[in-house]
């Protein structure tokens, strides 16, 4: 790309509002997130219909004012299931994050800046966890447990968290030679010390912009085990869910399936997109 | 008076990367190689030599910073060898290092005032109501303005960051403080005022530092003795005047004559000590210095490593000189 295509590309986003400095990415993914956020907050109140409740006089209906994306082959709502979804969606990314980083983070901690058996022992159950495909492992133990949304949550901790404990190992790794730390060592500070209050502020960047863009891996996830049978059960909303209902009337109602996938395609964008800004704003190129 | 810190024939050997072949010997890097040394209460010693030598490894060693492999350094009447824990917490209250990067020796998420009161916080020397005051205090003690207090290092000059290395060593009150290269990545006009800054230090609270560095000039300023070290040994100990003017060891001579002289028409030394050091995984055989050595004789080349002689009040360990004698030990007390 040329210089003035460049400049281009910035003066074409002029009328945008302007946050502060900062990259677009940042604050168009900001955006959408809190878009998302508040239409998952305010469900019960601006929701048009009930999400579950069946109308059978009503089945099947194309968009129109008194059902704007229409309704699905039970004569349900199709915006407002979307909008009850969101709530599930969003705790599932949220939640299906938080678990695995927390523990990858501990992990990777631990492994890196200890060496010797602890890493050796980390290192293998990851490779463990890594020779598996990501998706025949969370349906396995999904189907050990039960299907569902815990197991679900269960399922992602036990398989997420590799990722996080790679990256927060190798920095770690780096850091644990650099002089603070050792200065730090030699002036009598314990290794929880040095660990959470040193080493773990400077190397958790590029995990928190890495858990951005993991969201939408979860979701996804989420979505697919969905989809599959495995996760949210019906009649209860969600976006795979209602994909996976819909996909049967693709002919005769593409409404069913083209809206929820929309949503879920916004709310994945927007996270990427949160990671790219958050990337480039903390300095972390994946 | 006993001397604060002895160090005994100290050896750190690190485990070389690479395979070896099973029943193969382990290759070793061999960093420090037998090293001994006395360290008095007040005392300045200068340990110089070519990179690689292992000044850091031997520094990092005697404040417990990495395994060793044998030998003994005892600080303060115990010996830190055996690695008990109430040993090492002793010894991290009363000895502190300064580094070489004034940068990356600080964390860089912290305020300058934050890293400081924590080494203040962990230590326990001061009760917490008194730890702002203190923090204060060691920043006035290095000549930096208190305003300071909350800026982050990255916001901050070499010169100010190493100010700051300086107090967090001082924080814990020490009787020893190791500074590895401590100057090297400065300007030399800052170079200048952290030395004198370390000088003013050591005189006014009876300091024993241990000065890591390639630069011999500011060696000959600070130090009141100099330790010359080549692949993990100590080839020539003594005063610092007496080896800058007459050096004993032919690499101290070497090392000596290298020191490029300011004026210009003064013509770069003849003979610049040829070659690289050898790895410190393939040590020759017999004395290390062999290979590059202008005074090689054949007995250099298979005896083993010699052993120090005492000559005009210091320790050299060369062929050249014969071994001790008793009429040698009157004056040779270092």
């Amino acid at each position: 790309m040329s210089m003035s295509d460049t400049a281009a590309a910035t003066s074409r986003f002029n009328w945008l509002p302007r946050f502060g400095r900062g990259p677009f990415p940042l604050y168009a993914g900001a955006t959408i997130i809190v878009f998302w956020v508040i239409v998952a907050l305010l469900t019960p109140w601006i929701a048009p219909y009930d999400p579950i409740i069946q109308d059978l006089t009503q089945t099947l209906q194309p968009p129109s004012l008194a059902h704007l994306l229409g309704t699905d082959n039970f004569g349900r709502d199709v915006l407002s299931r979307i909008m009850w979804s969101s709530r599930i969606d969003l705790q599932m990314g949220i939640i299906g994050v938080v678990f695995p980083f927390m523990i990858g983070t501990i992990v990777g901690s631990l492994a890196g800046y200890f060496g010797g058996w602890v890493d050796a022992v980390f290192m293998r159950i990851l490779d463990v966890v890594l020779a598996f495909p990501f998706l025949v492992l969370m349906l396995s133990i999904i189907s050990i447990l039960q299907p569902g949304l815990v197991s679900f949550y269960i399922a992602i901790a036990l398989v997420g968290w590799v990722s996080y404990a790679r990256l927060i190992r190798a920095q770690v790794l780096v850091l644990k030679n650099s002089d603070f730390v050792i200065a730090g060592k030699s002036l009598g500070f314990s290794h929880l010390r040095l660990m959470f209050k040193h080493i773990l502020p400077n190397s958790i960047t590029a995990s928190i912009v890495f858990s951005m863009s993991d969201v939408v891996l979860v979701v996804l996830a989420g979505s697919s085990i969905s989809y599959l049978g495995l996760g949210v059960q019906p009649p209860t909303a969600e976006w795979g869910v209602m994909i996976a209902e819909g996909q049967n009337f693709i002919s005769a109602a593409w409404w069913m399936t083209t809206f929820p996938g929309l949503a879920l395609v916004l709310m994945a964008f927007g996270f990427s997109l949160l990671a790219d800004g958050l990337g480039e704003k903390l300095g972390v190129r994946e | 008076m006993p001397a604060l810190l002895q160090v005994e024939d100290l050896k750190v050997h690190f485990p070389a990367g690479g395979l070896a072949l099973p029943g193969a010997p382990k290759r070793l890097v061999k960093a420090v190689n037998g090293v001994s040394f006395d360290l008095a209460r007040g005392e300045t010693l200068g340990l110089v030599g070519e990179s690689g030598c292992g000044k850091s490894t031997l520094g990092r060693a005697i404040l417990h910073l990495n395994p060793i492999t044998a030998g003994k350094v005892i600080f303060d009447g115990t010996d830190m060898s055996k690695g008990r824990s109430a040993d090492v917490r002793k010894l991290r209250s009363a000895a502190a290092m300064i580094f070489q990067d004034p940068y990356n020796s600080l964390s860089p998420r912290r305020s300058i005032g934050d890293t400081l009161a924590e080494v203040l916080r962990v230590q326990r020397k001061i009760p917490g109501g008194k730890i702002a005051e203190r923090v204060r205090e060691l920043l006035t003690l290095v000549g930096l303005s208190t305003d300071l207090i909350n800026r982050r290092p990255s916001t901050l000059s070499g010169g100010q960051c190493q100010r700051i290395g300086i107090a967090r060593a001082l924080a814990i009150d020490p009787q020893l403080v190791i500074a590895d290269e401590c100057v090297a990545a400065l300007d030399v006009s800052i170079q200048a005022q952290i030395i004198n800054l370390l000088i003013e230090l050591k005189q006014r609270m009876n300091l024993s530092l241990i000065f890591i560095a390639h630069d011999l000039g500011v060696v000959r300023r600070l130090c009141d003795r100099v330790a010359v070290m080549y692949l993990g040994r100590i080839v020539e100990t003594g005063p610092v005047e007496q080896i800058f003017r007459a050096p004993k060891h032919p690499y101290t001579a070497a090392l000596i004559r290298a020191i490029p002289a300011i004026d210009p028409d003064q013509s770069l030394p003849q003979q610049p000590l040829g070659g690289e050091p050898p790895s410190p995984l393939h040590l020759p055989q017999g004395c290390a210095f062999h290979p590059r050595c202008p005074a090689v004789m054949e007995q250099c080349r298979h005896d083993p490593f010699p052993a120090g002689r005492q000559i005009d009040g210091r320790d050299v360990a060369c062929h050249l000189y014969p071994t001790a004698q008793p009429s040698f030990n009157g004056q040779g007390n270092i």
